[in-house]
């Protein structure tokens, strides 16, 4: 019995991971030949009655909503782009542009023509700030990979192929690169 | 025996990140909580000059602790009517205090000179202060550091606990009417 609430004790003093407010919507698989441009679409879902500062923000004092993705050597990455922001009224602050329920942000993606065909899971992370009607909470980042994979020679259907990925509790495939075909 | 421990274990499951600093404050987990009525924990902090200030150096004056970070928008819509606050209540032996939680204190001056602070703005950079004033089983969820954020709370000249608005009520107030009352009614001789 004494066992059984030390090893309660000792899972309790582990340290926490931060909550996070967002999710990741499964995302479908971008398929892009070498020499192409595309576009990654990273679709993410605010929870339900949380908001996030949205980017750019316009008090910089405030933490704007950000998507990193780790640049690969075939693929040649420009800078994410935001949705439009809705308008969050707050007594002292004004009328704060953030980001509410679904979140779509697309990241310009050119493969490079010597790019070697083969899946790549590039890692992404979202730094952002939530607050909900009564309260803000401590900037946090959620972390997630986005599948991207490259083609050899022209894509049968059109330039984003997109093929359904396998769910994996949010993580979509394994730091991995899967091998050519 | 198993009883005893079997209700701190049920304590420490209701405030799990408090106890994310075992080793260092094993023997303090179990403080009296920040509440109003209680003692207010005792705090050194840094100032933005890098000068140590503690809570007890007040001690025979009213404090108005305002607990705070420069990214969160609650907190800088509070930060104009602490301005007021202070300008109007400092003569009636009224302190107020901002502590900012982890962040550098370059951010942290360019904010306060941004409103032009005038009072004390003290640096808590591992949020340890905060922790202090966590109302144990306080929103389980988050973080025991993040929860006093945006907090306003009145300490009388004793150093006890007079009003603490917890931001998670919902008691939001831009304006701070609700804290002026309290103040006004702890301070009945003078007005503002």
């Amino acid at each position: 019995m004494i066992q059984i609430a030390l090893s309660m004790l000792l899972l309790l003093q582990s340290p926490a991971k931060p909550t996070q407010f967002v999710e990741l919507e499964p995302p479908a698989t971008l398929s892009i030949q070498g020499g192409e441009s595309a576009e990654v679409q990273v679709s993410l879902r605010i929870l339900e009655g949380y908001h996030v500062q949205a980017n750019p923000v316009e008090d910089q004092n405030l933490i704007p909503t950000t998507l990193s993705v780790e640049q690969q050597k075939d693929l040649d990455l420009g800078a994410p782009v935001y949705p439009k922001a809705q308008r969050f009224n707050l007594e002292g602050m004004g009328d704060l542009p953030t980001f509410n329920g679904g979140l779509l942000i697309r990241v310009p993606v050119n493969a490079k023509k010597s790019a070697r065909p083969g899946l790549r899971s590039l890692k992404a992370s979202l730094h952002y700030q939530p607050c909900d009607a009564h309260r803000c909470l401590a900037p946090r980042t959620f972390t997630f990979e986005v599948p991207v994979r490259i083609e050899r020679g022209r894509a049968a259907s059109s330039p984003r192929n997109l093929i359904p990925p396998p769910h994996r509790e949010g993580r979509i495939f394994s730091n991995q690169e899967v091998p050519c075909d | 025996m198993i009883r005893t421990f079997m209700n701190t274990l049920a304590w420490l499951s209701i405030c799990p990140a408090a106890i994310s600093g075992l080793g260092a404050e094993t023997p303090k987990i179990l403080r009296p909580a920040p509440l109003v009525g209680s003692p207010a924990p005792a705090f050194s902090l840094k100032n933005l000059d890098g000068k140590v200030a503690s809570l007890s150096q007040f001690r025979g004056k009213t404090v108005v602790l305002h607990i705070t970070a420069t990214w969160c928008p609650y907190c800088a819509a509070e930060i104009n009517g602490l301005v007021e606050l202070d300008a109007t209540y400092k003569d009636r032996s009224v302190q107020v205090i901002m502590v900012d939680v982890k962040e550098p204190r370059e951010t942290v001056a360019r904010v306060a000179a941004q409103y032009g602070v005038a009072f004390p703005v003290l640096l808590d950079p591992k949020g340890q202060m905060a922790r202090k004033y966590c109302p144990p089983g306080a929103q389980p969820e988050l973080e025991r550091d993040e929860v006093a954020l945006a907090s306003n709370l009145i300490i009388d000249a004793e150093g006890i606990i007079r009003y603490f608005s917890l931001f998670s009520t919902g008691a939001y107030d831009a304006k701070l009417t609700e804290l002026r009352k309290r103040l006004d009614a702890l301070l009945p001789e003078a007005k503002p």
